[in-house]
């Protein structure tokens, strides 16, 4: 078996077991899943309420035709001529409950409702119902009632270019979905890049690099950590996913999630969401095995992690709204162009409108060649910086670094002042 | 004649400005424990890190088993470097068996000899704890398991003993010992001298970056050997016949170093002190130099004066 694919099992096997990352991985995803199958058990266990039958009805102002016959009502009116009546018959148990249409109406659209006991919910939909039917037919309006109360039920954008559907209505998931969708992949992408940084950290700190660099080259190390630790996160995004498709799937059965099956998680959203945050994870595991072997610490190190994993993250999640409402703008546009921003940038344009191909084909290209260039210079100062202790590093030291043509492996330990590699 | 284990010709590595290594050859055959001696600073872990390809000398060849260092080579030699460690959050067996595997070892059999390796060092109850809980001395005994868990030809082993208590240095010296046994190359570097005198074939003595000594320790220490005597008890050994002169012998509490006139042998002296009721001796050896006093002769300063010297350097770096 290859070196690189060892160290590869290596990383993956020892920080999956991590409680870090267990957590984000597995269990914030099981504490939702959890949290779910509670509500739903609560809602679903709730008996339902009978719906009321026996209504009586007192229109002073003369809308309801007693003879028209509503669709989809759950009781029939009965008409009283006035209150008092109505009021005995419900003192002595003939009806449920009864309303009252007051002569002033038309003006202020009172509507008073007399019952002893509470009222289920779709009582007022009935009566909402009820008034809608008989007004439209007087009018001589020609629609069945289901439209007239909701003329627009859905409004779908068709995307010519990916075929792609999107839905108008249910906006707050259709925005959420996305959003969520880009975090979850950000944080996998910060987390693994995260844990390739501290592990390059202790090593160095425990001093068990150099037994590593002595058995391994450094260019296995840092690829074979590289992979194992992207596999990480590729495993945390598929049990993501599967909690998604999950939610996706029951969620609309619980009443006050139904507005979930309007979101859509569809496969190029999901291709592009491998693609571009792969890429931005190789960008990002370059500049931080950089971080890590240089760091001295883990305090140390996390402060340079925050300032390499904020900026392609902040500017689009700050200028969100550039991205829902023109997300082909020039701003929005911009920042799914320069590789530091484009990953969460991209997607979340993908996910909101149809962006342009060869946009995509060119951020991607811009991706792909600064990934290769972090990966070639980071390559070298890993080498370098490997058995380096204590030492204040300079940027320009860095560069002379980079610009070498062959890189050797320095050491600060038993070197006495003013040497250097 | 087998083949050396390492050949080191004519290597030198500056820093800078600052000369590490200046001019360094020697040899280690196989089956033998070399000793590489000198004071901190001297240039011997950066000769090690040569040897193992970690960095290149500006200068010089270096042949590991006849070859430039490779991928094969590198699963021959075990290696325990000056500053050493070991992944902390895991079981003992875990790390043992990882970097064995990344040696060349299928899992099983990395497990098989890291828990057969554990029994030597008794620790085999505790292969599971994690890494933390061990004591220091305790990691140290696992990393040096971890430098020879592939049986490799040639284990080279940076400063082994420091830091460990008598007990445990005296098991990892059998342990190294068995290890010559089976014919494998040690290679053992020391500030300590007396660490490794006892056991070492062959040595190499460095200072400053150069070659002080080098040969066989019995060697060395005869062509270093003072003709005299170190006594201890009472009279006056000045007036002793064929004494030329007397110092306090230094790796000896009250002994006296008796230099002797080239022309007597030592049994004479032992006699005549057996004859004359005016002495009386407790103890009575030829004067064997320890590798301590011959690195003052040959270097002309004492090893801790250069490692103050280099400390006050390093620190100003720091």
């Amino acid at each position: 078996m290859p070196n690189i694919i060892k160290i590869a099992i290596r990383e993956y096997l020892y920080n999956i077991r991590r409680p870090t990352f267990l957590f984000t991985a597995f269990g914030t995803p099981a504490i939702i899943i959890v949290t779910w199958l509670l509500v739903f058990a609560a809602f679903g266990n709730e008996p339902e309420r009978e719906p009321l039958t026996q209504v009586g009805m007192v229109d002073l102002a003369g809308i309801i035709n007693p003879d028209f016959a509503v669709d989809g009502m759950t009781f029939t009116p009965i008409p009283y001529p006035d209150e008092a009546t109505a009021r005995q018959q419900l003192d002595a148990g003939q009806i449920q409950a009864y309303f009252v249409i007051p002569a002033d109406y038309r003006q202020f659209g009172n509507l008073p409702i007399y019952s002893y006991a509470d009222l289920p919910a779709d009582f007022q939909t009935n009566i909402h119902r009820l008034i809608v039917a008989n007004v439209s037919q007087q009018a001589g309006v020609n629609l069945p009632i289901e439209r007239i109360l909701n003329p627009v039920s859905d409004n779908i954008v068709v995307l010519l270019d990916t075929g792609r559907r999107l839905n108008t209505t249910g906006f707050i998931f259709a925005f959420l979905a996305p959003f969520l969708f880009s975090i979850l992949f950000w944080i996998a992408m910060q987390t693994t890049g995260n844990f390739l940084m501290n592990g390059l950290v202790e090593e160095k700190k425990n001093r068990i690099i150099e037994v590593l660099v002595t058995t391994v080259t450094p260019s296995q190390l840092l690829i074979g950590k590289i992979l194992g630790l992207g596999i990480l996160g590729i495993t945390q995004i598929v049990v993501w996913l599967a909690v998604a498709f999950f939610a996706l799937t029951f969620g609309p059965q619980i009443s006050f999630l139904e507005g979930l099956k309007n979101v859509q998680l569809p496969a190029d959203l999901i291709i592009a969401g491998f693609v571009f945050f792969g890429l931005g994870y190789l960008f990002n595991a370059g500049l931080l095995a950089m971080v890590g072997v240089l760091a001295g610490s883990e305090q140390q190190s996390n402060q340079y992690s925050a300032l390499i994993l904020l900026p392609g993250y902040l500017p689009p999640v700050f200028l969100i709204v550039e991205f829902l409402s023109n997300s082909n703008g020039p701003i929005a546009t911009l920042l799914s162009m320069i590789p530091i921003t484009a990953p969460f940038s991209m997607v979340l344009r993908i996910s909101f409108g149809a962006v342009p191909m060869e946009q995509i084909w060119l951020s991607l290209g811009l991706l792909i060649i600064s990934t290769l260039i972090v990966g070639w210079a980071s390559g070298k100062i890993f080498r370098w910086g490997l058995l380096l202790y204590g030492k204040k590093i300079r940027l320009g030291e860095l560069l002379r670094v980079v610009a070498s043509r062959k890189v050797n492996i320095s050491t600060s330990i038993s070197q006495p002042a003013g040497s250097e590699a | 004649m087998t083949q050396s284990a390492i050949s080191v010709e004519r290597v030198s590595k500056t820093y800078g400005t600052f000369k590490a290594v200046d001019d360094i050859s020697f040899e280690v055959n196989q089956g033998e424990i070399f000793a590489m001696l000198g004071p901190n600073g001297a240039g011997k872990s950066t000769t090690i890190r040569m040897i193992l390809d970690i960095l290149r000398p500006d200068s010089g060849k270096i042949a590991v088993f006849g070859e430039k260092m490779n991928e094969a080579i590198k699963h021959r030699i075990g290696y325990l470097p000056e500053e050493r460690g070991l992944y902390r959050e895991v079981s003992v067996i875990e790390v043992m068996v990882y970097l064995g595997t990344l040696k060349g070892l299928s899992r099983p059999e990395a497990k098989k000899r890291a828990m057969r390796l554990l029994e030597q060092l008794e620790l085999a109850d505790k292969a599971k704890q994690k890494v933390k809980s061990f004591s220091k001395g305790m990691q140290q005994k696992v990393q040096f398991a971890v430098t020879i868990i592939h049986d490799p030809d040639l284990i080279i082993v940076d400063e082994p003993f420091s830091g460990l208590d008598p007990v445990n240095t005296q098991l990892l010296k059998n342990m190294v010992k068995d290890l010559r046994q089976k014919g494998t190359a040690v290679v053992m570097s020391s500030h300590e001298m007396f660490q490794v005198e006892e056991m070492a074939d062959r040595l190499l003595m460095i200072n400053r970056g150069k070659l002080a000594l080098y040969g066989g320790v019995d060697e060395v220490r005869k062509r270093y050997a003072t003709h005299g005597i170190i006594v201890e008890g009472s009279g006056d050994w000045s007036r002793l016949k064929g004494v030329e002169r007397i110092e306090p012998a230094s790796n000896s509490r009250n002994g006296v170093l008796l230099h002797l006139n080239p022309n007597i042998q030592t049994d004479a002296v032992l006699s005549e002190i057996a004859q004359n009721s005016a002495y009386h001796i407790s103890k009575f050896e030829e004067a064997v130099p320890s590798l301590y006093d011959i690195f003052i002769r040959v270097a002309g300063e004492r090893p801790e004066d250069i490692e103050a010297e280099y400390k006050q350097k390093v620190g100003k770096n720091a």
